[in-house]
Parts: C-alpha cells; structure tokens; sequence
C-alpha cells in the first residue's frame, strides 16, 4: 500500500489550498517543491541585504470566499490590508490623477476632474461589473462540463449559475456573453470619454496578458481581476507582512492536518504505464508512491516534461503542445535610498499601486512589441512601494518600488534574455518612471529584474507565463487547459491538475485548487 | 523525398528506378498511378499472362512506390511498439511483422510492414505517406527517422519458381529462408536484403536494394529467371491475387482514419479482419483503450469473404438471353448485399480468380450476419437492369497453398 494519498506537485496557493481541504478531509497528502520554500507566486524574497520584495504580486486581487472561509485564512492570522485608496492612474498633471476608492461616490469625484459625463456614468460602471463578475463567480466554482458530451450530472452541476440569472435576469447572460469577447476600447467606448479613465480601466485588462487592449476577450480579463469586487474597480487587498505570509498562513493548516511537505524536492518524472499514474521521482532519485497525483505545475511541465510525450496520446500531446503561453510580463524591483515623491500624491496615498498609462494607443504600441520580439520601448509600468506598508521591507529610511512591466516577451527576436536586455528593459522602465517620479534614477541603489526567462527559471513557469497559459478565449473555462482535461482530471488515470493552467486561469484566489481538491473527493 | 511543392506545368509522375526496363517492355504502354510513381497496369495487352506468372511460374512486380521508413535508435522498440498493434517487442531482428496501426479512436490510419534490420533499426512500408504521424508521436524519444521511399528500390519475386530464380542468382541459399523473415545477401555483386513477403498470397519474396543497383539486379534476375518463366507483371494480375489472398488494400476495402470525412467511414482493425493483429495484453499503444472498449462491446462491422454463386448467377445471365458474364479484372466498386430486402453490407473489391474458377469477393458485413456459410444477396447488373444473386460468406484467404509458407525439406 502507498505511503500517501495524495502527492502534490509543486506549492503554489492553488497546491497549497488543494492539500489543506485534501488535508482536512484525512488524505494522506505529501507536497513536493523545487524551490527551497514553498508559495511559489506568492513569494517574498530578499533582493538585496536588507531589501525585501514580493517577486510577482503586491496585491491579492481577490480570494475565492471558500477558500477563506473553509481554511479559515483570517482566523489563522492573515492580515489583509483594504486599502481606501486601491489604485491611482497617474495623469500628465500633478492635479489630473485619478484615484480608484473603494467608494465609487469618491472616486467619481476624482474622475469629475476630467469628466462630468464619466463622473455621472461611473456608479452605473460598477454596478454593471458587479452583476456581470456575479456570474463567473458561480463559473468559478464548478468543474467545467465535459463537452460535447454534457451528461445530466454536469448540467445539474451547473444550477449554481441559475441565482445570477435570477436575480440579474437572463439580460445579464446576454451582457456577459457580450463582454467577455470584447477588447477594452470598444468596452469603454460603451461608457466613457475621457482617455486616461479608459486607459486606466484598461490596464486591468491586459494584465499579465501578451495583448493590448485592442485585442478580443481583454474584456473577460477585466471581469477575471475583479471577481468578488462588488463592483470597485481595481479592487485588491494587500498582505500585512508581504504576500509570502499567504502561503505560510497556508502552511499552518496543512501542518495542523498532517500534510508533508517537503522544499528542494523537484519533481524529475511522473511515471505512467498503461496510461495511469504510478509514482513520481525526485532529482535525487528517490521514487515515491501514491494512489493518485496532483500537478501544481503548468500543462506543458506536466505531461511534456514530467509525464513525457511518449506516454501521451497523439492528439491530446498536439493540444497540449499548442497552448499558448507567451509570458510578457517582467518585474523589476527598485532599492531606494529614500521615499520617492510623485507630485500630487499624498504621504497617506503611497501605499497603494500606481498605474503609468496616459492613453489607449500607448498600451497598444506598448504591446506591438511583443509581435516583433522586442521589448516596449515605452512599456506600460504600474507600481506599489510595498515598504510603506511593511517597513521591515527595506533598512531604517530606505524603500522599495516594485513594478510589473509590460511588455517583456519570453521571446526577443534578435537576442536573448541576458543582462544587456534586461538593462535595456530597466532603462526603458526608468524612463517611463522617472516622467511622473523626476529624480528616481538618483535613489535608486541597487535593482533586479525577473525577465519571463527568469521568471520561467525561478518557478519553472513555462514561458514565465504567470497564468500557466495565456488566458485568451480559447483557453478559458472548459478549454483550459485542454477540452479533453479541463475537468481537473486528465487522459491519465489518477492524474489531476490543479494549477492556474485550469479554469478558473491565474491569481492568488485558490479556486482552482478548491476545484480540483473538490473533484478528486468526489472520485475517491 | 519530395522538395517542398514544386508542382507546375511541367510535373511528371515519378520515375521508378526500373522505369529504364520497365517502360521498353510495357507493350500496353498502361500505366498507373502509385504513390505519385508511374507504374505498369499490365505489361501486356492483357494481364492473364502475368497472372498466371504470379500462381504458376514468378512474377517480377517493380514496388519501389511503397512508403518505407527507417526508425533508428535505442527508443525505436518502444516507439514502434507504441505505434503499431502488433507487439514489436517480441519481433526478432530479420523478422518481419504484417500490422496495422490506429488513430487513438482505434481506428485504421494504415497497415504495412515492420522489418526488424538490427537491434534497434527498423523499416516500415506504407501504402500512404506516413512521416508526420511517425514523427509527432515521437517527440521526446532518443530515435531518428528517415524517409527511406526513395532511397530504398525494391521488387516483389512472386510465384512458385521465386525462390529457384533467387537460389540461382543469391550468394546465399534461400531454402531456409521462413515466410515473414528476411536476410541480407548479394544478387551478382549487388548487396541486398530478402524478405519472404508479399502481397499474392504465394510463395514469394520482396527484395530491397540500393536505387544505383536497380538495374543491375533486374537485368540478372530477368536473364536468369528466363528458365523459370519470370515474367515483368503490373498491378491488375497483383490485384486479383491479393484478393484472391484476401488482404486488403487501403482506400479500396477501407479509408484512413486521416481521410475519413465522416466517422463512419473508419474502420477499426477488428472491423477489417484484422483482430489478431492486435495484441491487447502488450503495453500501451495508441488506439489501445478504444479497442479495449470495442472488444468488450463487439465490433459493429466484420470483413469477410463472400463468393458469388454460380448457379444462380449463370441463370440470371440465361434469362436475359447471354452467356455468363464475369469480370475480368478485380473491381473496387462499392457492392450492396443484402438480406431478404435489408442492406447489411457491401463487397469492396471482387474478381474472378481464374485459379480457383470462383466468383469472390471482399465485404464489409454487419456483425450479426457475419458468420461463414451464410448466405446473402449480391447485386448485379444485367442488362442495366439490378439483379440480386446469392453470394455466401466463405473463409479467406481463398486461396491458401502450401507452398506460401512451407520451406524445402
């Protein structure tokens, strides 16, 4: 008989939330990461003596509420911090800024500074995203059905959806169903006028993708960053302590019910034969056994690298081979002799994200990069300086300004990722910065850049794809990662996914981890 | 191999090796397409001769146009094993396997042969091109593979004076030489590789050679096969034995799964007669999980052979005031049969085999009316006029002797 249960590969929030509710269920579940500790994503990490950073995210855009509610994150000792302030759009004047409160009355007020028209319609905005985020988030919690064949069970699986269609009417569906393909442009021709609101709005929309906002679906990515929303735009909550403590709180749980886990393993192969899973090895050559196996990874890691392409199935190995990853987003993070100042932003208002995005038509040239292999030139640049919020970030004084810049494609056309283009990426990010931060350059002591190679190198994310695959429409909801694998489950017996590579796609939130941890209980 | 499209005004069909000899002496000046290769129809005005050639004396068949592909590597057991239906790792090098292999809905994308050249070297023939589907399922093990259609001539030697013409002219002797195995050996000064393989039914071989010996090895094997009767024969008198061997030709008695424009179309191996080529209880290969399922379940389709009556059929001919009227050469077109007024089938190819003076042909038959010695409705045409004449489910190969398998005493 196996030792476990249940292994999971990797330690990602998703892995992590997967082996609490297997955990709390009694499986036997052992965790295997690469990484000398676990949190994948939501790592924290020292850059420099003395100098802390959240590697990829600054924020938590939203948590899916089973899992805050089932693991109890809160009670645990997490702290997120709401912000009233959740985001500023910089204008190209001290006094044009646009700052996103948590209450829309507010905010409308400071979109008034450019548009009375946009002021008025704002309230309207927020409703509409909330009643349209209404119904992924029922999506977000079911298992995908297996199409085309849709069996009684699936359907019944799918009732939850019947609350938003209720209470939204069946309107709702027609504006989500509209929406959700949309690109940005033609979404905020819909409702507003002034450019740096339609920009600032839009930048939510490409996040993390390799697109501008001219291209179809950025609509739906705009509905995936403000799931649980209810309706403030750019919500998003900040860790007390850093986003690392999120998988530490995480980690209480998983010791509490017996789950083990174990850093500098890494997962070398999963061994199939006959087409079911039958055990994993590590890099040092230990073999270790169990009933079924859970891939934290992205699709292309497990079944091309890890399962192998000879123990797949001709066509699911093309599927799985044309996922589209495509990683353009980079991190750079700045130690500062000081704190900066950004005209027209008060001392209180500092700790929030700032986004640098005057027009539309810049986010695109931004993103034409990505189609020639070059790195933006002006890219779009949105920052926190998360030493506001967790002094203990940096030394007595000192500060960091951590932005994630778009675009940095995995693939440069005529060179590669090496410290000349990633100078070239920190300069053009300077640039860019130093237009609303004039001075920057002189504070800035020592930085480091996590191109998508590097990111694809540190936490093994194919392409640095920070969503284990592009969310673009043909790779959500029951296409993702595959048709034939969506369901957590895959082609190979008693192997599941539960990474970002499955629906419901990337972020903190865990629901794709609750999901698959759901699916296997229900199997077993 | 093919360089890219190149297709214009001035493409021609390709030229085999032996097109030097074989078109001088195709007094018919027919030829067919196969695999894009021109190829002798007959040789003579009409293909009795060479007929009779394949079943009475030895029949020379140019083959080069077969898809052959070298697998070479320490992964190319396991990679053929997970490709084909047959179990590859039991194949021992100089044996030859006969195999189908399926999509991963267990349905036939081609069949051919595997020929075990060394530990870890194989070559696979193919009636289509098959380089793609060889490749992408593949990736990630330590193999290369060659497209060996050009690079590699080949000959059929069939009938049952084959194997003296090849004891007369091989350095080596032939005599020990088992049906489905294969050996290196020289033809003059000409290396090449015999296999006892075939696509008659008859005693009879299949030689591999280098394209700078084609005509070399002709030229010896024609004047020392002289004695013996070898005769050049094409592809009309080759149709009718293979029937008459029941062995089925791709795009005639069934479509690719690769082309098949509607599911119905494909054919699973069990449907094509072809169920013992499919070993369920060696490892994973592709397919392997839907015919599982189809095994548990039961194939829909069974292929079999059916055999024309000859009473009925004579007086339906006397009714309409003529003589018998029987093919003469094999026919590929679609045939309804019936049961009572029920089409439960269709016959794919059909000939008149002049050995056996039977009227045969190969089926496709629902299940359930499959079992030999039933009887069913053929549909003719007399006249213009439909007729249905009964036809009767018969075991194949319908022409079976000895002399294909059996090796000198």
């Amino acid at each position: 008989m196996a030792k476990y249960d249940i292994i999971i590969v990797g330690s990602g929030i998703n892995s992590l939330v997967a082996a609490s509710v297997l955990g709390k269920a009694g499986k036997k579940v052992l965790i295997l990461e690469a990484r000398d500790k676990i949190g994948g994503l939501a790592s924290t990490n020292e850059f420099a003596p003395g100098f802390k950073c959240n590697v990829i995210h600054d924020t938590v855009k939203w948590i899916d509420p089973r899992v805050s509610r089932d693991l109890q994150i809160e009670s645990q000792g997490l702290e997120f911090i709401d912000l009233d302030v959740k985001r500023i759009a910089l204008g190209s004047n001290s006094n044009e800024h646009i700052l996103f409160h948590k209450d829309p009355l507010t905010t409308s007020d400071s979109i008034a500074k450019h548009s009375n028209k946009d002021a008025e319609r704002w309230i309207d905005f927020t409703k509409h995203i909330d009643r349209l985020s209404n119904f992924l988030e029922q999506l977000y919690q079911l298992t995908p059905p297996e199409l085309p064949n849709i069996g009684l069970m699936d359907a019944l699986s799918m009732r939850s959806l019947l609350g938003p269609i209720l209470k939204q009417g069946s309107r709702g569906l027609v504006d989500l169903a509209r929406t959700a393909p949309m690109m940005m442009p033609e979404f905020m021709d819909e409702w507003f006028e002034n450019e740096l609101l339609r920009s600032a709005l839009s930048t939510a929309g490409i996040n993390g993708l390799s697109y501008g906002p001219y291209a179809a679906a950025t609509g739906y990515n705009f509905l995936h960053q403000h799931l649980h929303s209810k309706g403030i735009i750019h919500n998003s909550s900040i860790i007390r302590g850093g986003t690392g403590n999120f998988p530490e709180i995480l980690k209480q749980t998983l010791q509490s019910n017996n789950v083990e886990v174990r850093t500098n393993s890494k997962v070398v192969s999963i061994n199939v034969k006959n087409n079911a899973y039958e055990s994993v090895s590590i890099h040092d050559g230990e073999m270790i056994i169990s009933d079924q196996i859970i891939s934290g990874v992205d699709p292309k890691n497990t079944f091309i690298n890890l399962v192998g392409a000879p123990n797949l199935d001709p066509n699911f190995h093309t599927q799985i081979r044309n996922i589209k990853y495509r990683g353009s987003t980079a991190r750079i993070h700045f130690a500062l002799s000081e704190i900066p100042e950004i005209q027209g932003i008060a001392d209180e208002q500092m700790n929030t994200v700032f986004s640098i995005c005057p027009s539309m038509e810049k986010l695109e040239k931004a993103s034409d990069a990505v189609k020639y292999g070059h790195i933006s030139n002006e890219p779009y640049v949105e920052f926190s300086i998360p030493t506001t919020i967790n002094s203990d970030f940096a030394p007595q004084g000192k500060h960091v300004l951590s932005a994630s810049v778009q675009y940095a494609p995995y693939r440069l056309r005529d060179c590669e990722w090496d410290s000349n283009s990633k100078e070239q990426l920190k300069q053009n990010t300077i640039q860019v910065l130093e237009k609303k931060i004039p001075g920057l350059s002189k504070l800035i002591e020592t930085s480091v850049v996590y191109s998508p190679k590097d990111i694809e190198n540190e936490f093994g994310l194919t392409e640095g794809n920070l969503n284990h695959g592009e969310m673009t429409l043909d790779q959500l909801l029951f296409m993702r990662p595959t048709a034939s694998s969506s369901q957590y489950k895959t082609p190979i017996e008693n192997l599941y996914l539960c990474g970002p590579g499955t629906h419901p796609g990337g972020g903190l939130h865990g629901a794709n981890g609750f999901n698959s941890a759901k699916k296997i209980m229900e199997k077993t | 191999m093919r360089q890219g499209n190149q297709f214009d005004a001035t493409t021609q069909l390709r030229l085999s090796p032996f097109f030097e000899r074989t078109s001088k002496l195709n007094e018919s000046q027919e030829w067919r397409r196969w695999s894009g290769y021109l190829s002798a129809t007959n040789y003579e005005l009409n293909h009795e001769n060479e007929y009779f050639a394949i079943r009475t004396k030895a029949a020379l068949l140019d083959i080069t146009p077969l898809y052959k592909y070298i697998i070479e590597g320490s992964d190319s057991q396991r990679f053929l094993n997970k490709l084909v239906t047959r179990n590859i790792n039991i194949c021992k090098v100089r044996q030859v396997m006969y195999t189908p292999w399926c999509d991963e809905n267990g349905k036939v994308i081609d069949d051919g042969t595997v020929q075990r050249l060394s530990e870890n070297k194989f070559r696979i023939t193919s009636a289509e091109p098959n380089l793609g589907w060889l490749e992408h399922n593949s990736l990630g093990m330590d193999l290369t593979i060659t497209d060996d259609s050009s690079t590699t001539a080949a000959l059929a030697l069939q009938g049952p004076n084959s194997r003296s013409i090849l004891n007369a002219v091989a350095s080596d002797s032939l005599d020990k030489l088992k049906f489905f195995w294969m050996m290196d050996t020289n033809l003059g000064d000409m290396p090449v590789s015999i296999s006892r393989t075939g696509y008659t039914g008859d005693l009879g071989y299949e030689i591999w050679m280098n394209p700078k010996d084609a005509l070399s090895v002709w030229d010896l094997l024609i004047e020392k096969g002289k004695s013996y009767g070898i005769t050049p024969t094409g592809l009309q008198a080759l149709d009718i034995s293979r029937i008459e061997a029941g062995l089925i030709l791709l795009d005639v008695d069934y479509i690719s799964s690769r082309h098949a424009l509607i599911e119905s179309r494909k054919s699973s191996p069990f449907e094509l007669g072809l169920g013992w080529s499919v070993k369920m209880k060696k490892d994973d290969f592709i397919g392997k999980r839907a015919l599982e399922k189809e095994l548990k379940d039961g194939p829909e389709w069974k292929f079999v052979g059916i055999e024309i009556q000859w009473d009925e059929l004579e007086k339906h001919y006397r009714q309409a005031g003529l003589a018998p009227g029987l093919p003469s050469t094999a026919w590929r077109t679609s045939t309804p049969l019936y049961n009572g007024s029920e089409q439960i089938g269709y016959a794919t190819s059909g000939a008149w085999s002049p050995i056996l003076k039977r009227y045969i042909a190969l089926a496709h038959i629902k299940t359930e009316y499959s079992k030999e010695g039933t009887m069913l409705d053929f549909e003719l045409k007399i006249e213009h006029f439909r007729k249905l004449t009964p036809a009767k489910i018969v075991s194949t190969p319908f022409f079976d002797p000895e002399r294909k398998r059996s090796c000198p005493a």
